[in-house]
């Protein structure tokens, strides 16, 4: 008896001192990983708002639905074709089935991870519905997505927030992209217990920090008036694409920007990769005729032309080399004085400006008109197509240049240094955000003046060239009456492999108005209209159209002109 | 004696001020934890009435209701028809 006792105490004694000195660390951590948590805090991304404070951007719960492999106690596809018409509520069988039969040769693929991602971006309600299933193995993360009330309102300006490697949010494109730092915070961790013993034991915390909220110089309802308008001229005009960027003179804001075709950033993941790219900060494109009036405002501004100087080479097409350079419409218009030559919209004229300009003078203006640099605007993706030394440049091409061709630029770019015109000569940085915000204190972004480049009497001068242009010019039918535009209509050929393309054009409009004090400029451009190529047919009339509806949102009474 | 009196006397003291503190400590941690609690739910709440009422002042669906209602836009009103002094009448 004594000895089955003394059996039984040693057994009891080495068990003992195997749990608590042999195996002491193991149960330890087993201890401490029931009590004791470190526990991620995510930041919330920051919201986007319009200038009026209409949200453009904002959070909203989602939940991830994993699967954890040592719990799951069915066959994993049967799991997956109970929960399949909760999770792909598209109700197309076919897709349903090739999500599943995907989904579960990927988990026996990656079967020595024990967490496999099955769907995010799940409702509560979804979450709910396959919560009452009560499958073991199946279970949530919850996090926190983007909704845009607006749906894809200004898609690409503002990007859209995708997943970078280590599965963490990331903003691509646009304002996510560039604004990523400000808008993402900062995570922080929490090791604390569960229950009410956290708030005795937090050890270890590392503070975190919601990302700051964006305000934009957006108008909202001015964003819904151009894409309104844009998409209703791309279909009347059976154009391939456009784009339209409406500008605050004075201040270089972006007060509405759309471009057309675009997707849908909640869905981003649907759509093809270049669709996420913003046109306007990104694809270099040949200006055409809207670029006449820059090469004219540097010829007035060096003094090398006047109102009153006749273009004595305009009676005919006019020979470069072995290039013969004509007017559009070959219609010739012997002693054109400046103002006539922009009304005509004359290529040969041009060339006459561009002439007297000389080639070394004509590259200063394109540096100073901020034409072989970036804008700077907060934008992710910004380009600024490369140019060519002044040792690369043939008569020909001073030639073409004067009337847009031959040359690269970005929409941001071009529209940035027409702007010069409007507000008194000064290249002005654009901006898309106002200020950034952390609830508790806001930091506004500047205005930044990049250069004088025109004098105020050279602008005076373009106003009334380009006020002229449209009174008198091809567009005047569609001119809303009673108002003073001024604007320039150009049609750029796109060119393909080396060669121009005669029906693939670029048709836009370009102008700011009321003319003397101008609220707004806008430039609209418009990628291969098919019912007519001319910016004068197409583009123009879409501005005009858009134009009129400004000129109602901001109470702008007619001058009476016209 | 009087110092074994005196040591117990604080010792005991000590205990209690101890109990007493870790009471209202516990008594604020559940307080903490319910109030945490309520934060939690009070934000689903408003993260949902903000969304609701983005929804519902989104342009889009203001335009769709402007539809149903066959709202015009004021630059296609071109009839005095559609003007409230058009109701009116002199007297």
């Amino acid at each position: 008896m004594f000895l089955v006792y003394l059996i039984w105490s040693i057994a009891i004694l080495s068990r003992l001192f195997y749990w608590q000195i042999i195996a002491k660390e193991k149960f330890f951590s087993i201890a401490e990983n029931q009590i004791t948590k470190i526990e991620e805090i995510k930041p919330l991304r920051g919201r986007i708002f319009t200038i009026d404070n209409f949200p453009l951007v904002l959070n909203q719960d989602k939940y991830l639905l994993y699967a954890w492999s040592p719990q799951i106690e069915e066959n994993f596809k049967d799991i997956l074709k109970k929960i399949a018409t909760i999770i792909f509520p598209s109700n197309e069988i076919g897709e349903e089935n090739e999500a599943i039969k995907t989904l579960a040769e990927n988990y026996f693929k990656q079967s020595q991870k024990k967490w496999f991602l099955i769907r995010r971006h799940l409702s509560e309600e979804q979450k709910n519905q396959i919560e009452t299933l009560n499958i073991k193995g199946l279970s949530f993360e919850k996090e926190s997505v983007r909704f845009y009330p607006e749906a894809s309102m200004a898609a690409q300006l503002i990007g859209f927030v995708g997943y970078d490697e280590m599965g963490n949010q990331k903003g691509y494109f646009g304002i996510e992209g560039f604004y990523q730092q400000q808008l993402s915070g900062f995570a922080g961790f929490k090791k604390s217990s569960g229950g009410i013993l956290k708030w005795l034991d937090s050890r270890g915390e590392k503070q975190f920090q919601n990302g700051r909220d964006l305000f934009l110089f957006l108008d909202r309802s001015i964003q819904f008036i151009i894409e309104e308008e844009l998409k209703k001229g791309i279909e009347k005009y059976q154009a391939k694409g456009g784009w339209v960027v409406v500008l605050n003179p004075q201040e270089g804001s972006i007060i509405a920007l759309a471009a057309f075709p675009s997707y849908n950033p909640e869905e981003y993941y649907q759509y093809p990769y270049y669709l996420f790219v913003n046109p306007v900060t990104t694809e270099s494109f040949e200006p055409g005729s809207i670029f006449k009036p820059l090469i004219m405002a540097a010829a007035f501004e060096e003094k090398v032309v006047s109102l009153q100087t006749k273009c004595n080479i305009c009676q005919g097409p006019v020979k470069i080399g072995e290039y013969e350079i004509k007017t559009w419409n070959d219609i010739y218009h012997p002693n054109s004085n400046m103002i006539e030559i922009i009304k005509n919209s004359d290529n040969v004229g041009m060339v006459f400006v561009a002439q007297n300009l000389g080639l070394k003078k004509m590259l200063d203006y394109f540096k100073k008109f901020n034409l072989t640099e970036k804008t700077g605007i907060d934008l992710q993706g910004e380009i600024a197509p490369p140019t060519r030394a002044a040792k690369d440049w043939s008569p020909v091409d001073l030639a073409t240049a004067s009337f847009g061709q031959g040359i690269a630029i970005t929409p941001i770019q071009f529209i940035t240094a027409f702007n010069s015109l409007a507000n008194g000569g000064k290249i002005i940085k654009p901006r898309v955000v106002e200020k950034i915000s952390d609830g508790e204190q806001s930091w506004f972004t500047n205005k930044e003046i990049k250069s004088q480049v025109l004098s105020f009497e050279t602008c005076q001068t373009m106003v009334q060239i380009l006020e002229n242009a449209v009174e008198q010019g091809e567009a005047k039918w569609a001119k809303p009456k009673g108002y003073a535009i001024a604007g320039k209509t150009g049609t750029a050929q796109i060119p393909i492999a080396g060669h121009y393309a005669e029906e693939k054009t670029i048709a836009s409009f370009i102008g700011f108005a009321p003319a003397e004090n101008p609220k707004f400029t806008m430039l609209v451009s418009l990628k291969e209209p098919s019912t007519s190529k001319w910016g004068s047919e197409t583009a123009a009339p879409l501005w005009f159209s858009i134009a009129k509806r400004l000129f109602i949102y901001w109470g702008i009474p007619p001058n009476g002109q016209d | 004696m009087n110092k074994m009196k005196l040591f117990f006397f604080i010792l005991i003291s000590q205990i209690i001020i101890w109990g007493v503190l870790h009471n209202l400590n516990l008594n604020l941690a559940v307080q903490l934890d319910q109030l945490e609690e309520q934060k939690n739910q009070l934000s689903d709440e408003i993260q949902r009435a903000t969304i609701k009422s983005a929804q519902l002042t989104a342009l889009n669906y203001l335009k769709q209701e402007a539809d149903r209602f066959q709202l015009k836009q004021i630059d296609k009103i071109t009839q005095t028809d559609y003007s409230p002094l058009a109701f009116s009448q002199d007297k």
